[in-house]
C-alpha cells in the first residue's frame, strides 16, 4: 500500500466546492491566460485534444524514472492533501512555492500520456488547473530545469507532494 | 502512529528539553512540545554557534549588502535549521518544507550542514577569514559525529532543506533596487535628517514577501496623533528635553542606556537568546524552534515596520523640534539648533524599530522561558558594560525607551512599535504551533486538513 497508490477519477462536483471556498489567492501571477473559459464544463476527460490553447502534459525522465512533466519539461507533482479534484493549495504562499499547472483549454496529452486521465478543475481564484486521474497538478519552485524533481517526498502545507507516473500512479 | 507520538510527547515532554523549573513550566504553558531528543539532539549548542557565526558576519563592515536587511538572513538560516531537524524528528510540522529522512539520520549533522549551506549561499563574497570560519565550524561539528549512515543521512537532509528554502526565497523581492524617496515639505513630513542628510534606507522593503504574515500591512498601526494635538506636543516635548545632546533632565544612567542600546537591535536580542538557550540547556529541537520563531518574527516585524514607516512617513524628532514653530501647535516651541544625543537613523520615525523588535522578542522569549528570568545583556556598541534584568519585558521597556533618551524617537513611536511587535510575534507563534506552520491562517482551505499531516 505504501509503494504505489493508483489514482482514481476525480469528482467534478468538488471543483465547485473549491470555487465556493473563495480565498485571496492572487490571479495571473503564473501566466494564466486572460481568456480562460472558467465557465466551460471542465472536468470531463477529453478523448482528443481539440483546443490548441490547452497546456501540454508530457512524459519526461528524472532520477525517479518516467514522470509527468509540463510543456517546458518541468516535473509536475500531486498534493496528498487534495482528496478530490479540488485543489487545497490556495493560499498565496502555497501557490508561490507550488504553482498550479494552469490551462486555458482542454489539456493536450503528449506521447505516453493517457488522454483519458487528463482533465481540469476550477480553482478558487477562477483559473483552470490541469488534473491527472482527477488530481490537480503543480510545479515546485525549487526545480530549475527539466529532469529536476526536488519536490519529491517533500512535506509542505500539511501533506507530502509526489511525482506522477504516466499510468496515473503516484511514485514514492 | 501519529497519535502515539503525540501522546508520548506529552508524557515525557515536561522538563526534558530545559534545565530549570521555571523554563519547564514556561514550555508547558507555551505549548512548545519537547520530546525525547534523537541521537545528536541533546544540545542546542550547534544552533547558537551558527547564530553567532551570522552575528559575526553582519557585524563585519561591508559583509551585509546595504539594501538587504540582515533579519532576512537570520530568518532563512534558522528556518533551514528548524526544517532540517523536524524533517528527521517528525515531531512538528516544518516551517516550509520537510524532506524525506530516515529515522536514524543525525539531527546535529543535518543542522550543521543546513546552516553552512545557507550562509555560504547568502554570503558568496565573504572575506577569506569569515569564509574559513564557516568551513571550520562545519568541519569541527561534523568531525565530532561518529561516521556512518546516520551522519551521511543527516548531512543530506541539511543539504536538501537548505537548497529548497533558498530557492523558495530566491525571488522574494529582497534584491530589488529600493525606489528613490521624494520628501514632502509639509509639517510632519519625514525628510532626510542631519547631520549627513543621507537618503532614507529600505524604502521598498515592505514589498518583500513576508515569511509568515499574510501581508506586510496586516498589523499596520493606527495613524499617529495629529502633530497639532496635545498628545503629540507632550511626546515631542518629552524627547526634546530628555533626548538633547546637552540635556540636563536625562539622568546619567539614561545616558548610558541611550548608548548601550544604540546598535542593531535584532543583533542584541539574538545575543540575549543565545545566552538564554545556553543557560537553560535547551535541546537541539527546542533551540531550533526558538530561533526560528524569533527570527521569522524579526524578519516579518521589519517588513511590517517599514510598511508603516513609509506609509505614514512621519518626521524625526530632530526635524520636528527644529521646525517646531511651523507646526501651529501652541504647546510646541521650536529650537532651530536642537541636536539629539545620538545620530538619527535615515528612515521615518513612526513606529520605532527598537520597540517593534524588542516587543516581539520579549513575547517570544517569555513564551519559551517564562516572563521572569535572569538576563544579563552586553552591548556591541558600549563594550564592557553589563546590564541585568529579571524579565524580558523589562529588557523590552528599557531598549524601547532608550530611543527617547537618544533623541531619535518619541513615545508615540515607542508605543505603536510595542503593539506592532506583539501582534507580529503573537501571529507567528500561533502559526508555529498550528498543524500547518507556514500556511496562511486566513485560508479557509488550510483548515481542511483536520487529520494530522502525513497520515497516509
Amino acid at each position: 500500500m505504501h509503494s504505489k497508490l493508483v489514482l482514481t477519477g476525480g469528482l467534478v462536483a468538488a471543483a465547485f466546492i473549491a470555487a465556493a471556498c473563495s480565498t485571496t489567492s492572487s490571479s495571473g501571477l503564473y501566466g494564466a491566460p486572460s481568456s480562460a473559459p472558467s465557465a466551460a464544463p471542465s472536468a470531463a476527460p477529453v478523448a482528443a485534444p481539440p483546443a490548441a490553447s490547452g497546456t501540454a502534459i508530457n512524459v519526461g525522465t528524472t532520477g525517479l524514472g518516467q514522470v509527468l512533466v509540463d510543456s517546458n519539461g518541468q516535473t509536475v507533482y500531486l498534493f496528498l492533501a487534495d482528496k478530490g479534484s479540488a485543489s487545497t493549495c490556495n493560499s498565496s504562499s502555497c501557490v508561490q512555492y507550488w504553482p498550479p499547472v494552469l490551462t486555458s483549454g482542454a489539456p493536450v496529452p503528449g506521447t505516453g500520456v493517457n488522454g483519458s486521465l487528463l482533465g481540469t478543475t476550477a480553482r478558487a481564484d477562477g483559473t483552470t488547473q490541469v488534473t491527472y486521474g482527477g488530481h490537480p497538478l503543480y510545479r515546485f519552485i525549487s526545480d530549475k530545469k527539466a529532469g529536476d524533481a526536488t519536490g519529491q517526498g517533500v512535506t509542505a502545507f500539511g501533506a507530502p507532494w509526489y511525482v506522477v507516473s504516466p499510468s496515473g500512479a503516484l511514485i514514492r | 502512529m501519529k497519535k502515539l507520538i503525540i501522546a508520548l510527547t506529552v508524557l515525557v515532554g515536561i522538563g526534558l528539553g530545559v534545565g530549570t523549573a521555571s523554563a519547564a513550566t514556561a514550555i508547558t504553558s507555551g505549548g512548545n512540545k519537547v520530546s525525547q531528543p534523537p541521537p545528536g539532539g541533546t544540545s542546542g549548542d550547534i544552533v547558537v554557534a551558527w547564530n553567532q557565526q551570522l552575528l559575526q558576519i553582519v557585524l563585519t563592515p561591508g559583509a551585509q549588502p546595504a539594501t538587504v536587511h540582515p533579519t532576512r538572513s537570520f530568518a532563512i538560516l534558522h528556518a533551514a535549521i528548524y526544517d532540517s531537524v523536524v524533517s528527521i524528528t517528525k515531531d512538528a510540522p516544518p516551517y516550509l518544507f520537510s524532506v524525506p529522512a530516515s529515522r536514524g539520520a543525525r539531527v546535529d549533522a543535518a543542522a550543521a550542514q543546513a546552516s553552512h549551506d545557507t550562509l555560504a549561499a547568502l554570503y558568496p563574497n565573504l572575506n577569506s577569514k569569515l569564509q574559513a570560519g564557516l568551513d571550520q565550524l562545519l568541519a569541527g561539528e561534523l568531525v565530532a559525529i561518529p561516521d556512518g549512515a546516520g551522519k551521511q543521512d543527516g548531512i543530506k537532509v541539511g543539504h536538501d532543506v537548505a537548497a529548497r528554502l533558498l530557492a523558495a526565497r530566491a525571488n522574494d523581492g529582497s534584491a530589488a533596487t529600493p525606489p528613490p524617496f521624494i520628501a514632502g515639505n509639509n509639517p510632519g513630513d519625514f525628510r532626510p535628517v542631519p547631520p549627513s542628510f543621507a537618503p532614507p534606507v529600505f524604502t521598498g522593503w515592505a514589498n518583500v514577501s513576508p515569511f509568515v504574515l499574510d501581508t506586510a500591512n496586516q498589523f499596520r498601526p493606527k495613524p499617529q496623533a495629529a502633530i497639532t494635538s496635545v498628545a503629540y506636543a507632550d511626546a515631542l516635548n518629552e524627547v526634546k528635553s530628555l533626548g538633547q545632546n546637552t540635556s540636563t533632565t536625562r539622568t546619567a544612567d539614561e545616558t548610558v542606556e541611550a548608548k548601550f542600546w544604540a546598535g542593531p537591535i535584532w543583533n542584541t536580542w539574538n545575543e540575549i537568546a543565545d545566552n538564554a538557550a545556553l543557560a537553560h540547556h535547551t535541546n537541539l529541537e527546542t533551540t531550533a524552534r526558538l530561533f526560528a520563531v524569533l527570527n521569522l518574527t524579526f524578519a516579518d516585524g521589519v517588513i511590517a515596520f517599514y510598511d508603516a514607516k513609509y506609509h505614514y512617513v512621519i518626521w524625526r524628532p530632530v526635524t520636528a523640534v527644529r521646525l517646531g514653530d511651523t507646526i501651529g501647535n501652541p504647546a510646541i516651541t521650536g529650537d532651530p539648533t536642537w541636536t539629539p544625543l545620538a545620530t538619527t537613523p535615515a528612515d521615518p520615525s513612526y513606529p520605532g524599530a527598537h520597540s517593534v523588535i524588542s516587543s516581539a522578542a520579549a513575547f517570544v522569549l517569555s513564551s519559551f522561558f517564562g516572563k521572569d528570568d535572569q538576563i544579563q545583556v552586553t552591548s556591541d556598541v558600549l563594550k564592557g558594560t553589563v546590564r541585568t534584568f529579571d524579565s524580558y519585558q523589562a529588557v523590552m521597556t528599557e531598549a524601547g525607551l532608550s530611543r527617547i533618551f537618544a533623541g531619535v524617537h518619541t513615545r508615540l513611536d515607542h508605543e505603536a512599535g510595542l503593539e506592532l511587535g506583539r501582534d507580529v510575534a503573537q501571529f507567528v507563534l500561533r502559526d508555529s504551533k498550528s498543524s500547518d506552520f507556514g500556511v496562511e491562517s486566513k485560508s479557509p482551505n488550510a483548515g481542511t486538513t483536520a487529520q494530522p499531516p502525513g497520515g497516509y
